[in-house]
């Protein structure tokens, strides 16, 4: 247990703002505090506090809501190199299990990878993933308010949201997936842990990992970032070009969600190790430890290509998100560098260029949505086409490019925009013309 | 941002390993990672971020057969940067209006090229 997190007690009189308050010298029901640990913002509070209670417990360590020049005086904790990751060094390919530590070195073997078949079609998929995504929007929501407010990370919870996800995904492989291209710049943070984790989770199954060992991975993209609880909401949700010393705050986050995480009731190793490993590159640059190639441990090397995939394509609050296909150029040239090289082209070969949810053009100049993809023709999805040639609403229609005979020339030409043309993807899926298609087209 | 229908209407094509970028703020260059590229401008990647500036100059060697392109200098304009804990991502526009025939003329021969060698059916070369 790191000491920066043991709860200290300390007379009122010695309270400061910023302080982590999670312990009361009497029980919360007895005082006027509506919330059960909370960060001291005020003077009020302070003052409420002074005149409640004469001990309070903190956490050892001021919370971040303060300037950050003053926490770059606050010394890192100590480091130690591949803490977990010497369990993925010492065996080959044992089944994963998260809470003893054990990993893996690299994905299945050809002959030990599992092949998984979409059960359901996509839009038969897409309204029980809804009620998944939704459902597991609340939990990380509900889990980094709690980290703010002093709780710990409630480990069952989230595994229980994970399950859900996991499910969905091997159910149906494009239907979170789907989900995840809808962006919304208020929720970012809250969204892109969620949307790592259905990333991560199909990026396991398209490697062929266990149901088990994809819950692992799904797991550690949905809690990676939990450290971004300990960043002031200010520097998070700042539309302007953070300053240096914020932007070093920011990288923080990687020590944050690890001592976050080792303070949880129920450790999880692996969990931790990715949250505190996911910004590590193979060339030894990466940060927060500077970890070589095989100390980084397996399972934070795919969270890392799914983390950077969901950060390119997301809008925040300073701009919008790029194209898929941008964020398959950076990855495809920084692998090797940043990726492990063989992960990352098979990142790239389990997205495609086009993946679910894609608003893309046709040489036509028809407008369609992509609703699931197929494994042997990336370039040949499924499609729901809405506007013709002059960009005018049709009725929706599919169209699977991959039942179109040879000759005929109707392919995609590039990929639009959330928005584009007036095309937006949740407007589609609030009107449910997804869950009702017209039918295929002979095409 | 465009919302008519992308953000630019001439394909980018993938930067091979023969091109070499490095970008020149206040008078320090900035090594990066040349994403995609036509002769309107460029996406480049920098792990670490670039100096804030709206404006900067682009030093650009490109050696592959027919072109041989070494430290031109490109004026643009920085239209977006996406500095996150991951990277950073930047659009460069280039300011073609200040540049002369020979290396306008250049730019484009490296965009024709680049879309030619470009496998349309397989952008990064992974289901071949």
């Amino acid at each position: 247990m790191p000491t920066e997190l043991t709860e200290i007690k300390i007379p009122v009189e010695k309270l400061e703002l910023g302080m982590h308050v999670i312990r009361l010298d009497k029980p919360w029901e007895e005082t006027d505090f509506l919330i059960q640990g909370f960060v001291i913002q005020d003077r009020k509070t302070l003052q409420e506090l002074t005149e409640q209670c004469s001990h309070v417990y903190i956490e050892g360590r001021v919370t971040h809501n303060l300037a950050p020049a003053q926490l770059r005086t606050q010394e890192p904790p100590k480091e130690k190199k591949g803490l977990f990751s010497r369990f993925s060094r010492s065996r080959p390919t044992p089944p994963a299990d998260a809470k003893s530590g054990k990993s893996l070195q690299g994905p299945p073997p050809a002959e030990k990878r599992v092949r998984y078949i979409n059960k359901i079609p996509t839009e038969r998929e897409l309204p029980e993933a809804k009620g998944t995504y939704d459902f597991a929007k609340t939990t990380v929501v509900n889990i980094m308010d709690g980290i703010r407010l002093g709780r710990t990370i409630d480990m069952n919870q989230a595994r229980a949201t994970v399950t859900r996800i996991v499910d969905s995904v091997l159910r149906n492989k494009d239907a979170l997936a789907w989900l995840t291209r809808i962006k919304n710049k208020d929720e970012y943070t809250a969204e892109h842990s969620l949307n790592v984790s259905i990333l991560a989770a199909t990026f396991a199954r398209h490697l062929g990992h266990t149901e088990e060992e994809i819950a692992i991975i799904a797991l550690g993209g949905l809690l990676h970032d939990v450290g971004k609880a300990k960043i002031p909401t200010e520097i998070l949700n700042k539309e302007g070009r953070l300053t240096n010393e914020e932007f070093a705050l920011m990288r923080q986050h990687a020590v944050f969600g690890r001592n976050l995480l080792m303070s949880a009731a129920s450790k999880d190793k692996i969990t931790i190790d990715i949250a505190h490993s996911h910004h590590e590159r193979v060339d030894g640059k990466g940060y927060p430890r500077k970890l070589q190639a095989h100390q980084i441990p397996y399972y934070a090397k795919v969270i890392a290509i799914a983390d950077t995939y969901d950060a390119i394509t997301s809008n925040r609050c300073y701009d919008s998100g790029r194209s898929s296909m941008e964020a398959l150029d950076i990855i495809y040239h920084v692998k090797g560098e940043q990726f492990d090289e063989a992960l990352a082209l098979e990142f790239i070969r389990c997205i495609g260029v086009y993946p679910p949810g894609a608003i893309v053009e046709m040489n036509t100049g028809e407008v369609g949505l992509v609703v699931n993809t197929h494994e042997q023709s990336k370039l040949k999805p499924r499609i729901l086409m809405v506007l013709d040639k002059n960009k005018e609403r049709v009725a929706a229609q599919f169209v699977d490019l991959a039942k179109i005979s040879q000759g005929v020339a109707f392919s995609i030409k590039r990929e639009l925009i959330n928005g584009s043309h007036g095309v937006f993807l949740e407007d589609f899926l609030k009107r449910g013309s997804l869950f009702k298609p017209s039918g295929d087209s002979p095409a | 941002m465009d919302k008519s229908g992308g953000k630019r209407h001439l394909p980018r094509w993938l930067c091979d390993p023969d091109f070499k970028v490095s970008v020149l703020i206040d008078g320090h260059h900035y090594d990066t990672v040349a994403l995609n590229y036509n002769h309107v401008g460029m996406g480049l990647f920098r792990y670490e971020r670039l100096p804030e500036a709206s404006q900067c100059t682009v030093s650009l060697s490109y050696n592959s057969d027919p072109i041989q392109l070494k430290d031109e200098l490109i004026p643009a304009t920085i239209v977006y940067a996406n500095e996150t804990e991951v990277g950073s991502h930047y659009g460069l526009k280039f300011n073609l209006e200040t540049v002369g025939t020979r290396l306008l003329l250049a730019l484009q021969e490296v965009d024709r090229l680049l879309g030619e060698r470009e496998n349309h059916s397989d952008r990064y070369g992974v289901n071949s």
